[in-house]
């Protein structure tokens, strides 16, 4: 189906009669009209792979719901254990407020980290090395006789740079930290360079093209001496750059980063983004989290294998958005971040207190311009597939076009084509991303989207909402400890995007903005300054 | 400043069928294949010499030595060359860690931080002499593809040393893999399934000792079929996996000296109660339950055992091609391509020939004896892996012993330590931005310029045109350190590093009354060298 079809039709049916919202009148506002890139064009993402399948359900834990602990007999995390750990009913890992910078916890408090619940795809591939490519190729396939051989951000690079790589930019358009990662490459090679030690990247020995063989015309030899020259002419390019990139940046660095791997990853980015050099993409990432055996020690703590990656996550991801912080606005307005990792885990834990590959889990996004809170409900832990494993509630591929569009400036119909115009490509989930201003997201989405300006407020500003169906809806005010102290509207809304001032007396202090609507949720983090 | 790359490089290098297909074959002097298997037969216009010889040693062994290249082109004959390098077997004495008992580094004297260190030292110890073990065996070796074997399998059957978490699989239980790669790497692979099922490191790495009925592990039952055998679409079901693990249920493997060692420490053995005696499907087939009393070892084993009968019977095709284009990929080229026609046929007839009895042997043999393999398409064509790499600049230019593992770490491939249980992704994975760097200037460079003038000597002493004619000689050190034949501009280039001239019998001159000024024309030549493209390529 032609997506623009289907905007147009799903939005015949949504008459554009104003609604009283909290006693203002709010008329509802074509998306289309407002569908248009941001144009940006020196943003930077931070692809950040966790691979082995992190397990979502140990990591926002769903404390609430007494199915988590009937299903987590063994590695289930007691809620007395998460009374610290718990914001307005989000309970986190207690290793995802590990480090000096209290992790990615404060960062959901200061509201420039965004929660992704419920992300996967349609009919789950449970191998780590087919949904690994079916998440970096951007395409759900599990047949496994199609090769999935080029990345999402390769393909977007390759469209937002034409001339690669015929023409070298004279920056990497990409770094990998550590090996190759799928996500980089392109229909043209591989867009990105690796980097392991950047204060020693070096060139290596370039040498003459001299003269093939006679008989090596159309031979595999050829093939591969080409891509062997283009490595060799990669290293010497930018081997230079990266050394005086890194060294001019690492002195203006200020934040203690883990000498775990990420940790030192996380470090080096900050580094060579601090020293200027013109990289839009950079995958970092760990592994471990393929906790079959021995995920979390069976005594209500959570403490073990998971808690201590995710603490190493949470603490390289904080330190480097506070190196980011305090490089000032023209660098951390530039710079977003996502994780990815192929599944999530098995609701009912296994007997070597771990658990097996499973499907829709959580993932995160982070960045001063990532409009902090909760995407999507709690998982339904009493409605599983199949399988046994969750069912997604939003489709990994309607983030990245929300990256693409949003974030990369790419319109739609790019952003499509860079996803391979695929049948069941979803809506972009919209919502994701702030503009330079701060201001309320301009880029409408379908998807159910909440933005609050300004944020931190003195008990009163502007809230939009996009309602992609309508329904009845409510908004509210939640408190740290989980408990609604103001709703603000409860009442059916027609789909459309609102903008609404907003005043409330609520005391000084951090709350989430919840919006609930038909079967969807979405919150924002606001803090509340009087 | 931007370089610049021809449109045509890139091209290739990600589409390579592009310039492969349909290859001429008729141009080079073979005939169209009609049956790929065929055995290449030399003739005149293609003779048996350094160069094919060379070839069918680079893909088998870690490179040749110019003794190996001598001895295959005296046999005169590709097929009696392929049955040598296949037929040869040794039994190496065990490393010093092979039987080396440690106590677990997690187990009850955890807390004592002193002690739990010297353990973990210990195990990193062992590991790492293991390692080194390894690495010298394939250093040292002559005319045998056992080796290379080992490396395929433990690429196949994965197990890593470090999991992680101060936890790992001891060196005593990766030897114990190792040694049953060595031993049975050529021979029925569904026994070697059966076997590395039970194997001790494999019962660690992929969870198989906690696996147990109330709460089944079902890492290994996935991967057996994903990885190990029948690949993913070989036509189970997630309920296989699940019913897989149920089957496999119950066993543990000792591996430290303070756990239960019914059979002794690194033997695995069956533990009852933790057994699922209960009904199982499997692929269709029934696994009825185990009656009371009956719940033995034995039985266990049996269990397995049609277990795996079950699953090479119910995926056969699949498995026989899994396995088949693995093979391939290995030894001839490493991005196979299903629309490249005539791989894909040569492929489907090992795959034939496999599922006769999943003999490995006969099905490598026919690969290595083929056209097909010897094909002008293929003949330097593979990327050369970091052992590959480190250890062939080994055996070719004597790289320390010692400095192989550390290369090979730093070029991201560590004996008994894939990247995770899908091995190592290899081809295009291998070079990189920072490991094409880290081999040329770090690796070949450094040990080049530290070559003495006896070192240099004895290098060029070993080829017999040393004091005859440079030109030979140039041609013989391209045949044992390049892959294919030297163009004329090369050899132009070669002979006159070594001749530090234009003027032939300069060199003749050289050796006889001035051998230093030899040896360093030689580390000039051997320094082009390591910078072309194609030293990185066999």
């Amino acid at each position: 189906m032609i997506r623009r079809t289907f905007l147009q039709s799903s939005l015949a049916s949504a008459a554009m009669a104003p609604v009283l919202l909290n006693n203002v009148y709010a008329r509802p506002s074509s998306p289309l009209k407002l569908m248009a890139a941001l144009g940006n064009t020196d943003n930077i993402l931070i692809l950040v792979q966790l691979f082995g399948g992190n397990d979502g359900l140990n990591t926002i834990i769903p404390a609430d719901d007494d199915t988590y602990y009937s299903l987590r007999p063994n590695i289930g995390i007691a809620k007395s254990n998460l009374a610290s750990y718990n914001f307005g009913g989000i309970y986190f890992n207690p290793g995802l407020a590990n480090g000096s910078q209290g992790g990615l916890f404060q960062m959901f408090k200061t509201g420039t980290l965004a929660i992704v619940q419920g992300i996967g795809y349609d009919t789950p591939n449970l191998s780590h090395f087919r949904s690994t490519d079916i998440w970096l190729s951007g395409i759900n396939d599990s047949n496994p006789q199609d090769l999935l051989s080029t990345g999402w951000l390769g393909r977007t690079l390759e469209k937002l740079y034409p001339n690669f790589p015929s023409q070298l930019p004279s920056d990497p358009l990409a770094i990998n930290l550590g090996g190759f990662s799928l996500a980089l490459a392109g229909n043209t090679g591989n867009t990105g360079i690796v980097v392991d030690n950047p204060s020693t990247q070096a060139g290596g020995l370039s040498s003459a093209d001299d003269a093939l063989d006679t008989n090596a015309a159309g031979t595999r030899y050829e093939t591969e001496y080409a891509f062997v020259q283009t490595i060799a002419q990669m290293s010497n390019t930018y081997a230079t750059r990266v050394k005086t990139a890194y060294s001019s940046g690492v002195g203006n660095l200020t934040s203690k980063y883990g000498t775990d791997t990420l940790g030192q990853q996380m470090k080096t980015v900050a580094a060579l983004i601090a020293g200027g050099l013109d990289t839009r993409v950079y995958v970092v990432g760990m592994g471990g989290f393929d906790t079959h055996i021995q995920q979390a020690e069976p005594d209500g703590t959570g403490g073990g294998t998971q808690m201590g990656l995710l603490g190493q996550l949470a603490d390289g991801v904080a330190q480097f958005q506070a190196d980011m912080t305090q490089l000032g606005s023209s660098v951390a307005d530039r710079v977003i971040g996502f994780t990815v990792s192929e599944f999530g885990r098995r609701p009912h834990d296994n007997g070597s207190n771990g658990t097996d590959h499973g499907a829709a889990s959580v993932q995160f996004a982070f960045g001063s311009r990532i409009n902090g809170g909760i995407f999507f409900k709690e998982p339904d832990l009493s409605h599983l597939d199949d399988n046994g494993d969750l069912v997604k509630q939003v489709d990994f591929r309607s983030v990245y076009l929300t990256l693409l569009t949003d974030w990369f400036g790419m319109t739609l119909t790019d952003a499509q084509t860079v996803m391979q115009n695929q049948l069941d490509l979803p809506n972009p989930m919209g919502g994701l991303i702030k503009s330079v201003a701060g201001s309320v997201n301009e880029i409408p989405s379908l998807s159910l989207c909440l933005s609050v300006y300004p944020n931190p407020m003195q008990g009163s500003g502007n809230i939009s909402l996009t309602v992609p169906n309508a329904g009845y809806s409510e908004l509210s005010i939640v408190s740290m400890d989980g408990k609604t102290i103001q709703q603000l509207f409860g009442q059916t809304l027609v789909a459309g995007t609102y903008t609404i001032p907003f005043a409330t007396d609520v005391s000084s202090g951090t709350y989430l903005l919840s919006l609930r609507s038909g079967n969807e949720q979405v919150a924002r983090v606001i803090e509340i300054l009087r | 400043m931007p370089a610049t790359l021809s449109r045509r490089n890139f091209f290739n290098l990600i589409n390579p069928s592009a310039n492969l297909a349909p290859p001429s074959k008729t141009k080079r002097g073979f005939q169209p294949l009609s049956d790929p298997l065929t055995p290449f037969v030399p003739d005149s216009n293609n003779p048996w010499n350094e160069y094919l010889a060379g070839h069918l040693l680079r893909r088998t062994m870690m490179a040749p030595t110019w003794s190996d290249i001598e001895a295959l082109v005296a046999l005169g004959d590709p097929g009696k060359a392929v049955d040598l390098l296949l037929g040869a077997t040794s039994n190496p004495s065990a490393p010093g860690a092979a039987n080396d008992q440690t106590e677990d580094p997690n187990g009850p004297d955890v807390s004592n931080q002193t002690l739990r260190s010297s353990i973990l030292g210990k195990l990193a110890g062992d590991a790492g002499s293991l390692r080194g073990w390894w690495v010298n065996l394939q250093i040292q070796a002559s005319n045998s593809i056992q080796e290379k074997m080992g490396v395929f399998w433990s690429g196949h059957f994965t197990t890593q040393f470090d999991l992680g978490n101060e936890s790992d699989v001891v060196a005593p239980l990766l030897y114990r893999q190792n040694e049953l790669f060595r031993q049975n790497g050529l021979g029925n692979f569904k026994d070697l399934v059966k076997a590395i099922t039970l194997d001790g490191a494999m019962l660690i790495f992929l969870g198989g000792d906690q696996n147990i009925a109330a709460a089944p592990n079902e890492n290994y039952a996935r991967e057996l079929m994903e990885l190990f055998t029948c690949g993913l679409g070989g036509g189970y079901t997630e309920a296989d996996v699940q019913a897989g693990a149920r089957i496999l249920s119950g066993w543990k493997s000792p591996e430290f000296t303070q756990e239960d060692a019914q059979k002794g420490i690194f033997v695995p053995f069956f533990f009852p109660q933790n057994h699922d005696v209960g009904d199982k499907t499997y692929l269709e087939t029934d696994f009825p339950a185990i009656p009371q009393g009956s719940n033995s070892e034995a039985n266990a084993q049996a269990e397995i055992t049609k277990m795996i009968d079950t699953l090479f019977a119910y995926t056969a095709n699949a498995i026989a091609t899994f396995i088949s284009t693995k093979l391939y990929k290995f030894f001839v080229y490493s991005d196979s391509d299903t629309s490249d026609s005539t791989e894909q046929t040569v492929i489907s007839e090992m795959a034939n020939m496999f599922m006769q009895d999943w003999e490995i042997k006969p099905v490598l043999s026919a690969l290595l004896k083929s056209q097909h393999f010897f094909d002008n398409v293929n003949i330097g064509a593979q990327i050369k892996t970091p052992a590959e790499y480190a250890i062939g600049i080994a055996r070719q230019l004597g790289y320390s012993s010692g400095s192989v593992d550390g290369a090979m770490t730093t070029d991201n491939e560590q004996f008994f330590q894939p990247p995770n249980v899908s091995g190592w992704p290899g081809y295009h994975d291998w070079l990189t931005t920072n490991t094409y760097p880290a081999r040329t200037s770090e690796q070949a460079q450094t040990l080049v310029n530290g070559m003495s003038a006896q070192d240099l000597q004895t290098f060029y002493q070993q080829f017999p045109a040393y004091n005859v004619d440079v030109t030979q000689l140039a041609t013989q050190i391209g045949q044992l350190l390049l892959p294919r034949p030297l163009s004329a501009a090369r050899l132009q280039n070669f002979w006159q590093a070594l001749a530090g001239g234009s003027q032939e019998s300069a060199w003749i001159n050289l050796v006889n009354s001035d051998p230093e000024e030899a040896a360093s024309n030689l580390k000039n030549l051997l320094n082009t060298i390591i910078a072309l493209p194609d030293f990185q390529l066999c």
